[in-house]
């Protein structure tokens, strides 16, 4: 894809599958009145449960004992009576993310326990892949998938554990779309495509980057979103990337308007994802890939790259697959003059890769930046990579990189492109990035959900955040419809623009 | 002793998992949570009305948290009567609980195989330890998801190869550790040398009264051991551990010690390091000879040590871009 559109893989994923759970359940048995008088006391046991240690976690392990002011016993007083009538886990997420949501922080999250169990790399077309898909209804008793919670005494099983679930992979329109603030307009955006996949179903309407998608199935876009510009940017960022996913198989109508001409209605069939996917941990199992390659000379020449021979790197997550393919990438790029890494829509991952990858770029070791728990300040310093995949002694590449970026750039590509741009290793285009990026770890809970959560503060060496704040790029002025109607891709053009103009002897 | 070797290692392993930075979005970006919008789709190609209506408050990111100064934790005291234990005296009864001194000096290799868990993260997955008296050891985690992570010291180079920051040399500090770690007798050797050792008193870990020894060894940080009143037995350590990124405060407790050959040896571990815990097993150990070619540098580690020396610093700054073509607005 022409941008890694498993951006925000994660929260969407997570949020597409979770609204079709209900749908892909079927209806509980009758039961006796005093079997559910019985189930309720033991749902409502254990939804206080769930609460307590959620809430009692954040008081615990928040980096800023205040809570930046929040009154955190207030909302358990509040919150806690609510969570308790939930009526299942869906209602009982409503509320924590309610109370999550008053810390006004990225990484507090609950993901359902029915993706974090699930199994991984399931084929596209799993029967009954309304994005979620369950072989055991949820009212059935099953032992084979034991849950946080089971076998603790205090934790009554009243519900009882659903079975691993089967993820469908998603499907997706290979268009990448991003919201612009509308000229002249408080509030009002316009949803601008930035970026279309060669071959994808999107380049197969007609869609093109700059063009604006007015309305998916005659419903206007741009309206009503959250205003602001700190994490809001993030949330905006998300809807943008659901309007371009589906079930595989969909079919949307896109009113496009061109720059200059008259809009029309495209139908659009959302293909099925077919990137691998990889699970670690409790994270849900996540689209996973890299790819690598030069830029061809029809590239260079359109972007004023002339002969340069700059290398191209794009992978849409931090998870350890994509640790090895970047590894041997350098082997090769190595000797270009210049490399461009890709990480538009990449959401973060694992924290501790950012210090592997920038040490491909670092001849010393150099601090990134820093997260700070409530006792532990700890550097993220990178490692200097001198040994080739093959064994071979190497000295990290000194050549100049620019790193790619957007406002779907998250978490621990924050933390490697504002280290690298820190460090003066790179220099970063594109757009803003999310301004998420707290290091976090995860909880298992009585409910058998998990709670992600961050402990620590993350600081640039110079001290700013990038939290609410983001990456900023080095890119003179934001890009415009123009500028992608015209370019294609601006950031990359831009990047190799730069890259040329840079003193070639680096190898 | 086999878990306190593998402590050395587990903190740089943790790093990894603690430092989990995954963007799963703000909590006021996951609208399919809502009854509301139980069916996502429609409401994310047309946003609900109150979307906008309900996410508008300021960003409020508090200021950097001052940290506090690194230090241990602090143990609970327990009252005891009668004279305190030397620090010889509960250093030797340790060694006698876990088989006496003459037969652990016969021990000069050992084998052990367990598991790791982290069940925080869901991870779990198999260790193996190789360990060669005096200060020999090679150690690999295998966890699903995570892939491989090794590491060791040939008695002069201490080394990690890990899936996310790639081979690397250790660092002073860090060496400096796994070297002390690396004789798995060391903890029965410092009967022989208890003026290292000073009793700070009778605590409660775990539950347990237990004796506190702060032990200060030549070229490293001090830790304090923990000897069980009653058995005799090293329940556990407090430490600041070296890692890459920094010191970590590191807590141990080792439990369930079990007869291999004429020894004792923990077979359950917990970790608990930066919020997070693990547990170690110890399936099997064997006291075999094991191929000093174990303990060789992996070919990557080798190379890295006759990699050429880094260069400067690089500049902090890098040449500006050159201005982009001038793009007309067109909204």
């Amino acid at each position: 894809m022409n941008r890694p559109t498993a951006a925000f893989a994660a929260t969407c994923a997570i949020s597409l599958l979770l609204a079709a759970s209900p749908s892909g359940q079927a209806p509980a048995a009758p039961a006796s009145p005093a079997a559910t008088d019985a189930n309720q006391d033991a749902v409502r046991t254990r939804n206080a449960a769930t609460f307590e240690a959620v809430w009692t976690t954040v008081r615990d392990t928040h980096w800023d004992p205040t809570l930046g002011g929040v009154d955190w016993p207030a909302v358990r007083a509040e919150l806690l009576p609510r969570a308790e009538a939930a009526a299942d886990d869906a209602a009982l997420r409503v509320v924590l993310m309610d109370a999550l949501g008053r810390l006004k922080q990225s990484h507090f999250t609950i993901i359902p326990g029915e993706l974090s169990a699930a199994t991984e790399d399931e084929p596209a077309n799993t029967p009954g892949a309304a994005n979620t898909t369950s072989d055991t209804p949820a009212s059935t008793p099953s032992t084979d998938a034991p849950r946080a919670g089971d076998n603790t005494p205090d934790q009554p099983a009243a519900t009882p554990a659903p079975r691993p679930t089967r993820v469908a992979r998603e499907g997706h329109c290979g268009a990448t779309v991003s919201f612009m603030a509308r000229a002249g307009a408080t509030n009002l955006w316009d949803a601008v495509v930035t970026a279309v996949e060669p071959g994808s179903p999107a380049e197969k309407a007609g869609i093109s980057p700059g063009m604006r998608v007015a309305a998916i199935d005659g419903r206007p876009l741009g309206e009503r979103l959250p205003p602001g510009d700190g994490l809001e940017r993030y949330e905006r960022a998300q809807v943008a990337y659901a309007l371009t996913t589906a079930d595989p198989g969909t079919t949307r109508t896109w009113r496009i308007e061109p720059i200059g001409a008259e809009g029309s209605d495209v139908p659009v069939t959302y293909a099925a994802d077919e990137r691998p996917h990889s699970k670690f941990g409790s994270l849900p199992s996540l689209p996973t890939e890299l790819t690598w390659r030069h830029l061809d000379q029809t590239e260079r020449e359109r972007w004023g790259g002339g002969n340069h021979e700059i290398g191209f790197i794009r992978f849409n997550i931090w998870l350890i697959p994509v640790a090895r393919p970047f590894d041997q990438a350098m082997d090769t790029l190595r000797t270009a003059d210049g490399i461009v890494i890709d990480l538009r829509g990449n959401p973060g991952g694992i924290g501790a890769m950012a210090m592997g990858i920038a040490g491909h770029f670092t001849p010393q070791i150099s601090d990134l930046g820093e997260m700070r728990t409530r006792d532990t300040t700890l550097h993220f310093n990178t490692n200097p990579r001198r040994v080739s995949t093959t064994g071979v002694a190497v000295q990290p590449y000194t050549g100049p990189v620019a790193i790619l970026v957007d406002d779907a750039t998250a978490s621990t590509s924050e933390i490697f492109a504002g280290g690298m741009q820190y460090l003066g290793r790179a220099k970063v285009f594109g757009e803003r990035t999310a301004g998420a990026a707290l290091p976090a770890i995860m909880l298992p809970l009585p409910n058998g959900d998990v709670f992600l959560h961050a402990v620590a503060d993350y600081r640039l060496p110079n001290g700013n955040a990038l939290e609410a704040s983001g990456v900023k790029p080095d890119n003179a002025r934001p890009y415009n419809r123009a500028d992608y109607a015209r370019e294609g891709d601006p950031a990359l053009a831009e990047a190799v623009r730069w890259i040329a103009a840079q003193p070639t002897a680096v190898r | 002793m086999i878990t306190r070797t593998i402590r050395s290692f587990l903190p740089v392993a943790t790093l990894a998992l603690t430092t989990l930075a995954f963007a799963q979005g703000t909590p006021a970006a996951t609208p399919a949570v809502a009854p509301a919008t139980t069916t996502a789709k429609p409401a994310v190609v047309a946003p609900a009305k109150d979307a906008g209506d309900t996410a508008a408050p300021a960003v409020a990111v508090p200021g950097p948290a001052k940290a506090e100064p690194l230090t241990a934790p602090k143990f609970k005291e327990v009252k005891f009567e009668g004279a305190k234990p030397t620090a010889k005296e509960i250093l030797e009864k340790h060694v006698a609980a876990t088989g006496g001194m003459k037969a652990w000096e016969a021990k000069k290799s050992m084998t052990s195989k367990g598991g790791l868990e982290v069940p925080s993260v869901g991870l779990k997955g198999a260790m193996q330890m190789q360990a060669m008296m005096p200060d020999r050891v090679t150690i690999t985690m295998d966890l699903p998801g995570m892939g491989q992570t090794r590491t060791g010291f040939d008695g002069t180079t201490g080394w990690t190869i890990d899936p996310m920051r790639g081979p690397a040399l250790m660092e002073p500090a860090e060496l400096a550790n796994l070297k002390r770690d690396a004789n798995f007798r060391r903890d029965l050797e410092l009967a022989a040398k208890p003026e290292v050792a000073t009793v700070a008193g009778l605590v409660e870990f775990e539950g347990r009264p237990c004796w506190q020894l702060t032990v200060k060894m030549p070229g490293s940080e001090p830790a304090d051991n923990f000897y069980d009143q009653e058995t005799g037995t090293m329940s556990g350590m407090s430490m600041m551990a070296a890692t890459p990124m920094g010191q970590i405060p590191v807590i141990l407790v080792m439990a369930d010690y079990k007869d291999f050959g004429d020894v004792k040896v923990p077979t359950k571990s917990t970790t608990k390091v930066m919020g997070q815990t693990q547990l170690m097993t110890v399936d099997s150990v064997s006291w075999d000879p094991v191929d000093a070619k174990a303990f060789d540098l992996p070919a990557e580690i080798a190379a890295l040590k006759q990699a050429p020396a880094a260069p400067a610093a690089p500049a902090k700054a890098i040449p500006a871009q050159p201005a982009a073509p001038a793009a007309p607005a067109t909204k």
